[in-house]
């Protein structure tokens, strides 16, 4: 019997690549990346087993992907696709327990414990999710899982036996597991993280797991210093938080990489009120308000530049989201040319209904709930701003992939 | 070679349990058998809903789109194996 937690963590190989791959089998076995045309300013969404092997990752740049590897083929993200099935493999993940996480469009963990009572059966239910993924998704979709007895054990094992894996961290083996993996293998662990440990003498995990935790905490913090020393022994309370219980909203935001870098604001403009109305559609679907805005720029040197403000009382339309960005970017001296711009709120509040009586704004905001049900009756930006007629190059959507409710 | 398309198609379906599943279609005076069915997939757009089929015929891949609001079939793309 076992007393502890049973976690899986299940993350899809190669996603984005490998579901082209299963849509089309002419670009089985075949280096692909999933990115935006090939010569334009877009970076490696994802890549295949195939392009992987051959050194092309995530978020490379075309002309580096392309000196890799000579007869890559690019293949245009198809959004709709992804989040289709990564639906469908939930479907399958909650036929096994009521306890399941997403972690993100390709990876979820899920809370075995009490649905299996030992780690042989663990394995058994592990393989038989594999099974039916495969039956579900397509016979060319793999998957990778780890199982341990906490989420942080679990997602580390599902990265050490790529691709196809099922790797199980049993507690005799987890310290020489842990040993013999690299700093950044951990979630939570990334470059800059690795680099402030590098500068504290910390160049492995038993080196992380022998220093002492109160420096660790003078370094990054009670929570995070904590945090990565708990890291270093594979220990981790998290619980596994099924979406009907998950967290909190803290921000919403969207980002547009332009064609070509530009000084010209009228440009700017434009693409701000896409953004502004993705942002603005987006809160509002929530049933979310914000006052805090940032206004970001990307410039051509990848340097980045904008404006913050935090309003008294809390909005959600994009109208006034773009009135506010507007004034502030018709005064705002722009250093170089900009490659990217990005709108974000934060600070927010659910179900907050503003006072109209002397509001000036009332007939836009009483306009906005009708406008939002033409466009969910027949699709995004059927009814738009005028101001929008003018957008031919940005795509239909912006800002990469989600799960919508 | 990849190509987008979308033109109207006529397509043969068989209604089994609860899927409809592209036989063949005829697309520029031309019958295509569909081979096999690689994926299919679902999106709205406003409240249509339209089905994708991902097919493959005799070395080629194309991807079919049904919608369900006027019943319309259209070949999206086409991809032609050498």
């Amino acid at each position: 019997m076992v007393h502890k937690r049973i976690i899986f963590h299940i993350d899809m190989d190669s996603y984005f690549a490998t579901v082209e791959q299963q849509a089309n089998p002419l670009l089985r076995g075949k280096p692909i990346v999933v990115s935006g045309k090939e010569g334009s300013r877009t970076v490696i969404v994802a890549s295949s087993k195939e392009a992987k092997r051959l050194g092309v990752k995530t978020a490379m740049l075309h002309h580096e992907a392309r000196k890799l590897c000579p007869n890559l083929e690019f293949v245009e993200p198809d959004g709709a696709k992804y989040e289709y099935l990564t639906k469908t493999f939930l479907k399958v993940f909650k036929t096994f327990t009521g306890k399941v996480e997403v972690f993100s469009i390709d990876e979820a963990f899920l809370d075995m414990t009490g649905y299996v009572t030992d780690w042989d059966l663990a394995i058994e239910k592990a393989s038989q999710i594999k099974v039916l993924l495969k039956q579900e998704l397509g016979d060319w979709m793999t998957c990778s899982v780890g199982i341990a007895n906490n989420k942080f054990l679990a997602k580390l094992a599902s990265g050490l036996d790529k691709p196809n894996g099922l790797f199980f961290v049993h507690e005799k083996i987890k310290q020489s597991i842990l040993d013999n993996v690299k700093l950044t293998a951990f979630c939570g662990i990334g470059r800059r993280i690795e680099k402030r440990l590098n500068c504290l003498g910390i160049k492995s995990v038993p080196e992380l797991r022998a220093y002492q935790p109160k420096k660790l905490v003078q370094e990054f913090g009670p929570f995070y210093g904590k945090k990565l020393h708990q890291m270093a022994s594979g220990i981790d309370y998290e619980p596994v938080i099924p979406d009907f219980q998950s967290a909190e909203i803290k921000s919403v935001g969207r980002a547009y990489t332009l064609p070509y870098n530009t000084y010209d604001k009228e440009e700017l403009f434009t693409v701000l009120m896409h953004l502004c109305e993705k942002v603005g559609r987006e809160l509002r679907r929530k049933k979310l308000s914000g006052k805090t805005l940032v206004y970001y720029f990307r410039y051509s040197d990848f340097t980045h530049g904008g404006f913050r403000l935090t309003l008294p009382g809390y909005i959600d339309d994009n109208l006034r989201l773009f009135e506010i960005g507007c004034a502030k970017l018709q005064n705002f001296h722009l250093e170089k040319a900009v490659r990217l711009v990005g709108v974000h709120v934060s600070n927010l509040i659910k179900d907050y209904r503003q006072q109209t009586l002397f509001n000036p704004d009332k007939k836009q905001t009483d306009l906005l709930p009708f406008l939002d049900k033409i466009n969910d009756r027949y699709g995004e930006l059927t009814v738009k701003p005028a101001y929008l007629l003018k957008l031919k190059r940005l795509r239909h959507k912006v800002g990469g992939f989600k799960l919508q409710d | 070679m990849h190509e987008l398309i979308s033109e109207k198609i006529d397509v043969i379906v068989s209604f089994t349990k609860d899927r409809v599943i592209p036989l063949s279609f005829l697309w520029g005076n031309k019958k295509y058998t569909v081979d096999k069915v690689n994926l299919v997939h679902a999106t709205y757009s406003g409240r249509e809903k339209i089905y994708y089929y991902s097919i493959t015929s005799q070395n080629n891949f194309f991807k079919l789109c049904f919608n369900t609001d006027n019943s319309k079939w259209t070949v999206e793309e086409a991809y032609y194996g050498t």
